[in-house]
């Protein structure tokens, strides 16, 4: 009875330095992880802070919104991972020059919804709030936009940042849980499903779509 | 004594340990918490096609412009307070959802959400309970069907009341049902107010989404599929409690584009 004691205690002692050396451990993994991890929210931290100072100045024109934004899209996004990803599978099938016409018409599509996105623009304040992993290759960067009056609901806004070619860029934007990556592949795979599998459809649709981009969406 | 008291430390510091531990686990894996979106079968998509046309269209005529001409009319404060009234009255609801849940964290902070709002925040027209960190998390009849394993169904489109699956209509009912405001109007034999009172909830919940709703009309190329790709989304969200459920994979593509990168 008294042997078992004594086993007992020294078993209990030793599970208990190593949970306290696993725990170090992992404190410093993560701590290393978080260090390494913080750029990407530096990364975003700095889009928001370029986004809020260019438009605080309210006598942009159209023209010059537009032009600031495929500067971003160029500089904090990878324009290309998000086109690919909102075609999914008609990718493969589509030819060379259906391609790079299609990559060319998404970045204008870009370019003109947000044009329009940040035109509602009424000094709302931007917050990098915590980021998480999502595995291997992604973090997503969690912030917060909050009303400019510091009155009412904030909206999460979350940023899926990934290295490409060793710099940090954006592939997707996820508002309150809603993915616009995953919103824009549903709406093209069911435009070209309409259209009975061709992406032709989608093309003549984009064109439509970027081609006046002042008038077609006052609706 | 005194060998007792040691025994009583080790133990706690044992205790402490494996808690500890059990919360390093947990932070490992918190993020398979992540669920990636369902997308929700659509076997009925023709007639809620021609429902989405008609809801549109109404909405175009006549919801939109009242819900533009009840922001323009009403001071900020006043539209809170409606929100914050009619959110009060169906907090009970929430707190049932809850417990069925088996969430009773949240359930207490449901009803103490309710007991502070009801007095303090005279009647629930201001959410004071907000600023003690008691925030608001509606929970509906859908989630709970759907945290006992219920599927979505197949995806319905109502007619003025919108997008739906068959899980969360059955939800919509239920929760409506025992709507503490319904019950309390219909047993006054006031059934107008009932009606009433949730033509003004719709409104100025519609009033909310002004701005995104004419943002994914404006902005998408089928409506249709956009806004039932947001439902699900959103669905998905709300049922794991967690704003950040989009756990697909984005490969990387970058070979694909080598041919336009020479």
């Amino acid at each position: 009875m008294y042997k078992t004691n004594v086993n007992m205690r020294v078993f209990l002692n030793v599970v208990t330095v190593v949970v306290a050396v696993f725990m170090m451990t992992v404190g410093f993994v993560y701590a290393e992880d978080k260090k390494k991890q913080s750029k990407q929210e530096q990364f975003v931290q700095a889009l928001g802070q370029e986004a809020l100072e260019t438009l605080d100045k309210d006598d942009l024109s159209e023209d010059e919104i537009s032009k600031v934004i495929r500067k971003w899209l160029n500089s904090y996004f990878d324009a290309k991972t998000i086109a690919r990803f909102a075609l999914g599978r008609y990718w493969r099938s589509a030819s060379k020059a259906e391609k790079a016409e299609y990559t060319d018409l998404f970045e204008n599509l870009i370019v003109v919804t947000y044009s329009k996105r940040l035109a509602e623009y009424s000094g709302e304040k931007f917050q990098v709030v915590n980021y998480t992993k999502v595995n291997d290759r992604d973090t997503v960067v969690h912030s917060r936009i909050l009303p400019a009056n510091d009155k009412g609901p904030s909206v999460q806004v979350d940023w899926r940042v990934r290295t490409v070619k060793g710099k940090p860029r954006i592939i997707d934007v996820i508002v309150e849980g809603i993915s616009m990556s995953v919103t824009q592949r549903s709406d093209f795979a069911s435009i070209i499903q309409r259209g009975g599998g061709s992406l032709e459809v989608l093309l003549t649709s984009l064109r439509k779509k970027t081609g006046k981009p002042a008038k077609a969406d006052k609706d | 004594m005194l060998k007792r008291i040691q025994y009583t430390k080790r133990s706690i510091i044992r205790l402490f340990s494996v808690i500890c531990l059990a919360v390093t686990l947990q932070a490992c894996t918190s993020s398979d918490k992540f669920h990636q979106a369902t997308v929700i079968p659509d076997p009925l998509e023709p007639v809620n096609r021609a429902v989405l046309q008609f809801n549109t269209g109404l909405d175009i005529i006549l919801i939109e412009p009242l819900s533009s001409a009840y922001i323009f009319l009403l001071p900020e404060v006043v539209r809170d307070s409606v929100q914050n009234f009619f959110r009060n009255l169906r907090s009970p609801l929430y707190v049932a959802n809850n417990v069925l849940q088996g969430d009773f964290g949240d359930a207490g902070v449901g009803a103490a959400r309710f007991v502070i709002n009801s007095t303090v925040g005279v009647g629930g027209l201001f959410d004071v309970a907000a600023n003690q960190g008691l925030g608001f998390e509606p929970e509906d009849f859908g989630q709970t069907l759907a945290s006992w394993g219920v599927g979505d169904g197949f995806y319905i489109v109502w007619p003025i009341l919108g997008p739906s699956s068959l899980r969360d209509s059955v939800g919509s009912f239920a929760d409506s049902t025992a709507n503490p405001w319904r019950i309390l109007a219909f047993a006054r034999d006031e059934e107008a107010l009932y009606f009433i009172g949730s033509g003004v909830e719709a409104l100025d919940q519609r009033s909310r989404l002004l701005t995104s709703i004419r943002d994914l009309r404006g902005n998408s190329l089928d409506y249709y599929s956009s806004l039932k790709s947001v439902y699900e989304q959103r669905r998905s969200a709300v049922i794991s409690d967690s704003v950040y459920t989009n756990n697909f994979d984005i490969p990387n593509y970058s070979y694909e584009y080598e041919e336009f990168d020479e």
